[in-house]
Order: structure tokens, then C-alpha cells, then sequence
């Protein structure tokens, strides 16, 4: 089975690399990036079934990069991570095709789930 | 005006305190993570993987320096907070102002630009609100770092000038202030005359732009459109 190739975007260092670990774990194929912009640059070398990225992040942020993953990339699913839930950026998220709107703290198997359905839906 | 410098303190306050929040959120999430990560490998562990002590360390290690990180947080906040005990204290000038240097580092950050700081090294004592203080010079860099274009680039610096202290807030990029931004400056000019304060923003428009505040000894920081304490020449 092919493993899913996921690139997970947050500008805290530590969290990504442990998401990424724990993504890898659990048989995904993950990569991070600890911005918008450096998440354009690997998605524009690489290829990856999904992204996962904070809604918040200095300078380009998880629905900016959405707007562009939908331009550029729109066969990749996007799943954005919030830690506040405004419904406002859940609309705006809904508007550019992100597949799911998680809230942080992150379960792991919350994430797993959501991925692999996300992923299947779009075969 | 009394009101409205209320409204406008506790906008600050707010501000400030959903701020920090948002960081000691991000510690709990990344200790919330690296928990589970260790989670993850000790029931590898159990289930017949190799242990990798190494690594349980670096995660244990990263986790304490979350904690470290988060403490460091909750002290600040809290003495932001208690930084509103008193219309009236005596305060060190240079502590007042690393508190809004740490305070000011997070927008600067998500606002992508560099904030440096050079303090007293001895310490100037004075009287006011450190709490009021804390607003101007937070407020002045955050108008700097909306209008900033260029290097962004911001340096926070203060002097003892002998019967008060000035304080200033530089760019060596031009900064355009918008109407609303112009009116934020006048208002917070406004409140600093009432405690014998100056603000003096230079130039007023285009090119590398600065933040000159001047308190007295004696009634730093703007009051709230009460008793007017006075001071300095």
C-alpha cells in the first residue's frame, strides 16, 4: 500500500517535528514546514495527498496558502488547524475547499482519520 | 476623554492578555505533542520495538523547555497585569520597558519584523503608572510595525535626561500612517500633556520614522483625564 504523503505546516519548530514523527509512526509519509512560504516551495518540488497547516502563522498563513494550494495544487486536500475557531475562518476555509477544520490541542488520531478519509473521498 | 482613555487601556489590556494566551496555548500544545510522541514510542517499546533511550531523553529535555518557556510567559503576564495595582507607583523605568520589549516581541514577530532594544543600564526610578507607560510605548510600536514597509526593522531605546527619561521608538525605513493611525498619535499626544509628557513623532510623514516620548519624573505615563499630576520642566 502506498504510504499518504502529508505535509504538515505550523510555525512552532518543536510542534512540527513532532506531529511529523508521529504522522511517520503511523504510516504516513510526512514532511514539515515552519511556514507558508517555505510549505509553497516544498509543495511546488514535492508531491503530497494532503496538507495540514495553522490558520495562523506569520506572514503567509493556513488560508492563504489554501487559497493557493486551489489555484496550483487543487487535487491535494487541505486540512487547517485553529486554535480559536472563528467562524469566520471556518467560512472562508469552507469557501476555498478545505476538507476539515480541526481544533488544536491536535489528536493524533483525529488527524489519522480525517487524512485517510480526505484522501479516499478524493480517489 | 476619561472614558475613552479607559476604553482605550482596557482594549490594550485585552490585547495583551489574548496575546500571551495564544503563546502559553502553542507551549501546551507542543508539551500535549511531545507527551504523545513518547506515548507513542514507549508502547513501541512494550510492543516489541526497540527502545531508543536517546531519544526519550530529547524528549523529556524538549518537553522541561516548554515548561521553561511557558513559565517565563505567565511571569511577564503576570506582572503586566499587576502593573495595574496602582494609578500611582513608583517604578523602574528600564524593568517597565523590558516588559513591553517581551510584550511587543510577539506582534512584531507575526508582523514579520525585527524589534531590538537598548535599555538603561542603570536603573530609572520614577512615579505614574507603569501601566500607562507600557500602553504609549506598545501602542507606538505597534503603529510603527502597521505602517512599516521596507526592512522592518524597529529599535526601542530610552535615555536618562537628567529630570526624566526619553524613550524612543525608531524605524530607518518610511512609515505612512494612515488617518486613523494619525488620530491614535493625537490622542495619545493628548493624554501624555495631561501628566506632563510629550510625544513627538517625526517625520510626520515619509521617510525613517520616530517615536519620541518624554516623561517626567513625577506622573509618568498619561492619567485618566483626572486630576492632572504634573512634573518635570
Amino acid at each position: 500500500m502506498n504510504r499518504l504523503r502529508v505535509l504538515f505546516v505550523d510555525d512552532e519548530e518543536e510542534l512540527v517535528s513532532a506531529v511529523v514523527e508521529r504522522l511517520d509512526l503511523r504510516g504516513f509519509h510526512a514532511e514539515g514546514a515552519t511556514s507558508g512560504s517555505k510549505a509553497l516551495e516544498l509543495i511546488a518540488s514535492r508531491t503530497f495527498d494532503a496538507v495540514v497547516a495553522d490558520v495562523k502563522m506569520p506572514g503567509l498563513g493556513g488560508l492563504e496558502l489554501a487559497r493557493d494550494l486551489r489555484v496550483r495544487r487543487p487535487e491535494v486536500k487541505m486540512i487547517l488547524l485553529s486554535g480559536h475557531g472563528s467562524s469566520e475562518d471556518v467560512e472562508e476555509g469552507l469557501r476555498l475547499g478545505v476538507v476539515e477544520y480541526l481544533q488544536k490541542p491536535i489528536d493524533i488520531e483525529v488527524l489519522v482519520e480525517v487524512l485517510e478519509r480526505a484522501v479516499a473521498e478524493g480517489a | 476623554m476619561a472614558g475613552r482613555a479607559r476604553d482605550e487601556g482596557l482594549a490594550f489590556f485585552g490585547g495583551i492578555v489574548a496575546g500571551q494566551s495564544h503563546e502559553i496555548t502553542n507551549v501546551l500544545n507542543i508539551i500535549n505533542e511531545l507527551a504523545g510522541l513518547e506515548r507513542d514510542l514507549l508502547e513501541g517499546a512494550a510492543a516489541g520495538r526497540p527502545v531508543d533511550i536517546e531519544k526519550l531523553l530529547e524528549i523529556t529535555d524538549k518537553i522541561e523547555a516548554q515548561v521553561r518557556r511557558g513559565v517565563i510567559i505567565v511571569s511577564h503576564v503576570s506582572r503586566f497585569a499587576h502593573s495595574t495595582d496602582l494609578p500611582v507607583a513608583v517604578f523602574d523605568l528600564g524593568e517597565v520597558l523590558e516588559e513591553v520589549f517581551f510584550l511587543a516581541e510577539r506582534i512584531a514577530r507575526l508582523g514579520r519584523a525585527e524589534l531590538s532594544s537598548e535599555l538603561p543600564a542603570k536603573p530609572i526610578s520614577m512615579e505614574g503608572s507603569p501601566f500607562r507607560v507600557q500602553q504609549v510605548v506598545f501602542t507606538c510600536i505597534d503603529l510603527m510595525l502597521a505602517a512599516l514597509s521596507g526592512e522592518r526593522r524597529i529599535a526601542l531605546a530610552c535615555r536618562d535626561d537628567g529630570d526624566g527619561a526619553e524613550i524612543s521608538i525608531s524605524t530607518t525605513d518610511p512609515i505612512e500612517l494612515t488617518p486613523e493611525q494619525e488620530a491614535r498619535i493625537i490622542a495619545l499626544e493628548g493624554q501624555l500633556a495631561t501628566s506632563g509628557g510629550v510625544l513627538v513623532h517625526s517625520p510626520r510623514s515619509g521617510g525613517p520614522a520616530r517615536f519620541v516620548i518624554r516623561l517626567p519624573l513625577h506622573g509618568a505615563g498619561p492619567c485618566d483625564g483626572g486630576e492632572t499630576t504634573t512634573g518635570g520642566s
